[in-house]
């Protein structure tokens, strides 16, 4: 089944896998919310086409109310001059896998911004693979991984630069508590095409137990002279006198930690480009959907 | 108000405060003046709660609580305020809220009831419009790409709005201009209403011509070695520490 989006639809709720491509024509500024209510065993596949100056903003939101092991393949099929705002909101309960696979077909002065919300899933592997095989094609990746329990994500990035003045900025922020474990593998390629490229790669994990861990493995191979490029790691515990100063003002300790952690994730929302997302994320409930 | 006897203080096993004694009573202003290294802001973030200092010995009682029973959260809102040399930048979190946030413990914490956004912005600009500073740093976050004299600026008015009972000023001066020492002076004296207490670190005599204090203490090794009133700071402005027998030890 093939869906085009009209501009006065804007909601999905999709609880099989009939759901074979969406497609998006003609337009500008439009928020699309889909909901993945995902069955066991389930294969989930979805195109976005975007045609010549489409601009669109798509939130997909998995959830499951059994034990699933699924399978998410999604295609972003951009033409020249359009741009996809996407983003994905995760919050996968009880013990269950998601893989979720993203390629794309990227034409000249396109630009794909992903925002990859992780959030109390068991077990989940994200597999983004980007050819920035056009010039001017601008690719923006910021992923947010809050765990808990003996929770497990892997992020797997790889992008390749094969067109002058490309741009390619892959971040992962992780929060992780008990014994919950994340990986950050990205792997950014400039060949000799790829003039005046920029390829970024950044990680910064907060740990909130001795039991979790994280790998970042930022790994940039670069073939030419003539670009940007930069890539940067940190982790660790609270601040301490971050947390001290906000309990010298009469904040209680837990509120505090809250306030810090809520900061570390609020400058992935606040980056989110479409305002109604934002709000939809910040309002979003898992209850009203399983 | 505040009684501290024979405190002995540590900081990653080093000994700060050997012995340290200090009473300060409603309505005093005291300053505190000494060579770098002497322990005076090892004193202020110890009466705070703050969690380098170890406290090995001694008593610290504040409206006859023990403080060191309580935590720095609950220390704040027992009405005591530190303002840092060097304030925290945290970054994500709005000032604004932070400080609504801050007040509205304060308010729990004495039972009353929480201030809604409307009533604090009302608040908040009353106080900001009586001492001339603009709201430009409310809409940012916390500190974060602060310059030195805007974070001295939001200490002052944390203190504006919180209505501590006891200031603890932490060379609140340093770093500032004339205009904004000024502007510090001027709040402070406002918030001096005879009941309020006051202990400030500074270096400098041009601060405590501006707020007179009523004791003066020099530190020296970890304790007062002399105390007097305002005149002790301008002798020691005229002569220094060497001149008066009060350097460090540890300096010499």
């Amino acid at each position: 089944m093939t869906k085009t989006i009209k501009q006065n639809n804007d909601f999905l709720y999709i609880k099989d896998s009939s759901l074979k491509s969406i497609s998006i024509k003609n337009i500008k500024n439009k928020t699309l919310i889909i909901i993945n209510n995902l069955n066991i065993n389930q294969e989930s596949n979805i195109e976005f086409i975007l045609e010549k100056n489409a601009n669109i903003n798509v939130l997909e939101v998995f959830v499951n109310t059994q034990e699933i092991q699924a399978q998410a393949n999604r295609k972003m099929t951009l033409a020249k001059n359009s741009k996809l705002n996407y983003c994905k909101l995760q919050i996968i309960e009880e013990d269950s896998t998601l893989n979720c696979t993203f390629n794309s077909d990227l034409k000249k002065d396109c630009e794909l911004s992903m925002h990859i919300l992780e959030k109390g899933s068991k077990e989940s592997i994200n597999t983004i693979n980007n050819d920035l095989k056009k010039k001017n094609i601008k690719l923006n990746i910021n992923i947010l991984t809050k765990l808990l329990h003996k929770s497990k994500v892997q992020n797997h990035i790889k992008t390749v630069h094969n067109a002058q003045n490309t741009y390619s900025c892959i971040s992962n922020k992780h929060i992780l508590d008990n014994e919950s474990s994340s990986l950050f593998a990205p792997l950014s390629i400039v060949n000799r095409k790829a003039l005046y490229a920029g390829a970024y790669q950044y990680s910064k994990a907060i740990l909130l137990s001795d039991n979790c861990n994280v790998k970042a493995n930022p790994h940039l191979e670069i073939l030419i002279d003539e670009l940007k490029a930069g890539h940067g790691s940190s982790i660790g515990s609270i601040d301490e006198n971050a947390l001290y100063y906000l309990q010298s003002r009469g904040i209680k300790k837990e509120d505090a930690k809250h306030m810090i952690l809520q900061a570390f994730e609020n400058d992935i929302y606040d980056n989110i480009p479409s305002l109604n997302i934002q709000d939809f994320i910040k309002n979003f409930s898992r209850k009203a959907y399983v | 108000m505040l009684e501290i006897k024979n405190l002995y203080v540590s900081i990653e096993k080093n000994e700060i405060l050997k012995d340290f004694s200090l009473s300060i009573k409603p309505g005093e202003v005291h300053a505190l003046m000494g060579t770098n290294g002497t322990g005076k802001s090892t004193l202020v973030k110890s009466i705070a709660g703050h969690f380098e200092c170890n406290i090995t010995q001694g008593k610290m009682k504040y409206n006859n609580k023990n403080l060191l029973e309580l935590d720095p959260n609950e220390r704040a809102n027992e009405g005591i305020f530190l303002s840092f040399q060097n304030p925290v930048e945290i970054e994500g979190v709005n000032n604004s809220y932070f400080l609504k946030t801050a007040l509205n413990a304060k308010r729990a914490y004495n039972k009353e009831d929480e201030l809604d956004g409307l009533e604090f912005l009302k608040q908040l600009k009353t106080k900001l419009k009586e001492f001339g500073l603009d709201n430009s740093l409310l809409k940012r976050d916390l500190n974060a790409g602060f310059s030195g004299g805007e974070k001295k600026r939001n200490e002052l008015i944390q203190i504006m709005m919180l209505s501590p009972d006891l200031i603890l000023l932490d060379e609140i001066d340093s770093g500032l201009d004339i205009d904004a020492i000024k502007t510090v002076a001027e709040v402070i004296n406002s918030m001096l209403d005879g009941k309020r207490s006051l202990l400030m670190i500074t270096h400098y005599d041009r601060l405590l011509q501006l707020i007179k204090p009523d004791f003066v203490h020099v530190i020296k090794d970890g304790k007062i070695a002399q105390s007097g009133d305002h005149t002790l700071a301008e002798e020691l402005d005229e002569k220094g520490f060497e001149g008066l027998g009060l350097h460090n030890d540890k300096n010499n």
